[in-house]
């Protein structure tokens, strides 16, 4: 390295810009070993893509993006990278690369990284960071919003100021306006609406902070003088802005069309202008916005030092839990450990309202058996017997050759002639399971829970489909008695059956 | 408003009685954990009153006191409250699924210590800075991080008497 680099204050600051960018390299290195097609997919572009999708939905708009929104945005951008890929391979694809950048791999932990610091004797330093965080938004739920080092991969300087970002992106602008390069100003102009979204968040949440905690916000100079900077800053974003619509608008009337005339004219740099200027209008309503927030915040502050000057201090924690609380509890006796978790648990726990008596639910509780708590029963295993399992009475014979029987019959045939068949079976009881079968036919209705032989019916006959009925012949069998029942093909005639079988 | 208040004592028994309801249906809000200000206007506005009016602050606060409960933050999240051992808010691990024998009951509880653990591993992931990222967990996470734990621990001291020991089928994990 020179020799100079030790005395550079930014050499560090541009190194961990560097770092940052490391995760969607080693996604990008990563996918020649995936199988499905991924090697000719640009994952670093699609990673800075979600990134920009991110940042479209901060600021004013709002604290981010839901994770579906943005999975469902990939997945578009990964079908137009690659038509040709199957859809679920796409998904896995969307999914890998917002993974990448929460870091999911390492339970969403920061990502960290060494470097050799030249100002420190070239000590190893670790640079820990966030691409994509979770954001618990009160309205707008869980969803994802960049990072500052993420915010840096969408500058096209790496680790410059959001302020200086934004002077510099309005210089190209006009620069590329005077120029009429109008293609390459609508993409820069694009970058400038990211960027005021993304001071409009910075902006947002330094206010947020301060009503959380003025003294941590900086109250005592540097939070006010942020203000006016920002306003100052602000104030020369809009005359900035409103002279770059000016000229776009110029330029559109140079080119001698109105909105009107574009319908049919389609051309290629009327639309290029319309779509600046509505991009430039973007971020002029951004800047106004946020102007009119800053202009409140200033009596926000001063009410918010009142009240936390009066506060009772924050609990300052100065203790790992896990290695200085939860392990040193798990080496605790029982009875210690258990005074450690309830009192853990009821700090945690938030307040418990005791339920209070209701005449409507006397009845009911009274009623109610007494609950068996486990505590109190005596803690013996039970001597549990092996007992033969009996699974059916039917063998798998009868079965089969009951099912044969009933799934042959064709035309209505009495149980009479069905039992005479069943006899010349080799299987035991087919008989039998006959009967009950044609009885479960006849009267349904007697189907309830814990019945086996409805169970046995719909898992064994469940194909078989017949209809049962009694014209009052009496059954003469020697076995059997009752009614001569007739058993034919079912074809969605409702049997309609009084009598009852013996 | 204190000028109103010396001048004429039924003003102030009033005013005193009104803010005395605002304090009881402010505390009434935030023992209902879940509801947020922004579904409830009147919520909203009676935190607002809150922030703003130190008089409805002190007796909010002096009320909830008196009941054993601490104010621990006023936002978005509402009127977040906590309670102390002995107050008749607090939640005790004998509240904690009546079905479960005491053993059992300890090893839950240790379970949850573990999740707020493995969540908060450290002193700078507590920092305030920190407290709008959300922590994810997934049960198998924190089991394998809990057993693994256990497991040093138990290798360290011999004699796993409070241990969550290995599940034979877990490989040791």
């Amino acid at each position: 390295m020179a020799s100079g680099v030790a005395g550079d204050p930014t050499f560090v600051r541009r190194l961990k810009a560097l770092l940052a960018t490391s995760p969607l390299h080693e996604l990008e290195s990563s996918k020649t070993l995936r199988e499905g097609g991924w090697s000719s997919l640009d994952l670093t572009g699609l990673s800075l893509v979600a990134i920009d999708v991110v940042v479209d939905h901060m600021g004013l708009v709002g604290s981010g993006i839901d994770v579906e929104s943005l999975t469902d945005a990939l997945y578009d951008l990964v079908a137009s990278q690659k038509p040709d890929l199957d859809r679920g391979e796409a998904r896995r694809v969307a999914g890998e690369v917002l993974a990448t950048l929460l870091n999911e791999a390492e339970n969403r932990r920061k990502f960290s990284r060494t470097y050799a610091d030249p100002g420190d004797a070239y000590e190893r330093k670790l640079h820990q960071f966030r691409l994509l965080e979770e954001r618990d938004d009160p309205e707008q739920g869980v969803v994802l919003a960049a990072s500052r080092e993420a915010v840096n991969l969408i500058k096209v300087a790496l680790d410059q100021d959001l302020e200086d970002a934004q002077v510099a992106n309005a210089a190209v602008l006009r620069s590329q306006l005077q120029r009429g390069r109008i293609d390459a100003a609508t993409t820069t102009a694009r970058e400038a609406q990211r960027l005021s979204n993304l001071y409009a968040d910075h902006i947002l949440r330094v206010l947020e902070t301060t009503r959380r905690d003025c003294r941590r916000a900086g109250w005592d100079g540097q939070v006010p003088e942020l203000l006016d900077d920002a306003l100052e800053h602000l104030e020369h974003r809009l005359r900035d802005t409103n002279d770059l619509i000016d000229h776009a608008q110029r330029h559109l009337e140079a080119l001698g069309i109105d909105q009107a005339a574009t319908e049919t004219t389609a051309g290629h740099e009327v639309r290029r202008a319309f779509e600046l200027v509505d991009l430039l209008s973007g971020c002029r309503r951004t800047h106004e916005a946020l102007h009119a927030h800053l202009i409140t915040a200033r009596p926000v502050f001063l009410a918010e030092q009142d009240r936390q000057v009066f506060a009772r201090p924050s609990v300052l924690v100065d203790f790992d839990p896990w290695g200085e609380l939860l392990e040193p509890v798990l080496e605790l006796q029982r009875p210690v450990a258990e005074r450690v978790v309830a009192s853990f648990l009821t700090a945690v726990m938030g307040p418990r309202v005791p339920r209070s008596f209701r005449l409507s639910g006397l009845v009911a509780a009274l009623l109610r058996p007494p609950s068996t708590r486990a505590a109190e029963l005596p803690d013996v295993e039970p001597e549990l017997v092996h007992r033969e399992v009996v699974d059916h009475k039917f063998s798998d014979a009868t079965q089969a050759a009951a099912l044969d029987l009933l799934g042959g019959v064709a035309a209505p045939t009495r149980l009479s002639q069905l039992l005479a068949r069943a006899r010349s079976y080799p299987a035991p009881d087919v008989d039998h399971l006959v009967t009950l079968l044609a009885l479960r036919w006849f009267a349904p209705e007697a189907d309830k829970e814990g019945d086996e032989l409805g169970g046995f019916l719909r898992r064994g006959f469940g194909a078989v489909r017949v209809c049962v009925d009694d014209d009052g012949t009496a059954l003469g069998d020697p076995i059997f008695g009752g009614a001569d029942l007739l058993v034919a093909p079912d074809v969605k005639v409702t049997t309609s059956g009084t009598g009852r079988d013996g | 408003m204190d000028e109103e208040l010396r001048a004429d004592p039924a003003t102030r028994m009033s005013t005193e009685a009104e803010r005395a309801v605002e304090a009881g249906r402010l505390l009434a809000f935030g023992l209902q954990p879940r509801l947020r200000p922004a579904r409830s206007e009147d919520y909203a506005a009676l935190l607002r009153r809150y922030r703003d009016d130190v008089q409805l602050r002190t007796m909010v606060d002096g009320v909830a006191a008196g009941l054993g409960l601490a104010v621990l933050d006023a936002d978005d999240y509402g009127l977040v409250l906590a309670a102390t051992e002995e107050s008749v808010f607090a939640w005790h691990l004998d509240n904690y699924r009546r079905d479960m024998g005491v053993e059992e009951r300890l090893l839950h509880g240790l379970v949850h210590l573990g999740i707020a653990a493995y969540c908060y591993p450290t002193a700078e992931s507590l920092d305030p800075e920190e407290e709008r990222v959300v922590r994810t967990v997934s049960a198998a996470a924190v089991e394998r991080d809990l057993r693994d734990t256990c497991q040093r621990l138990e290798e360290r001291l011999g004699a796993p008497k409070t241990c969550l020991r290995p599940h034979p089928s877990s490989n040791g994990r």
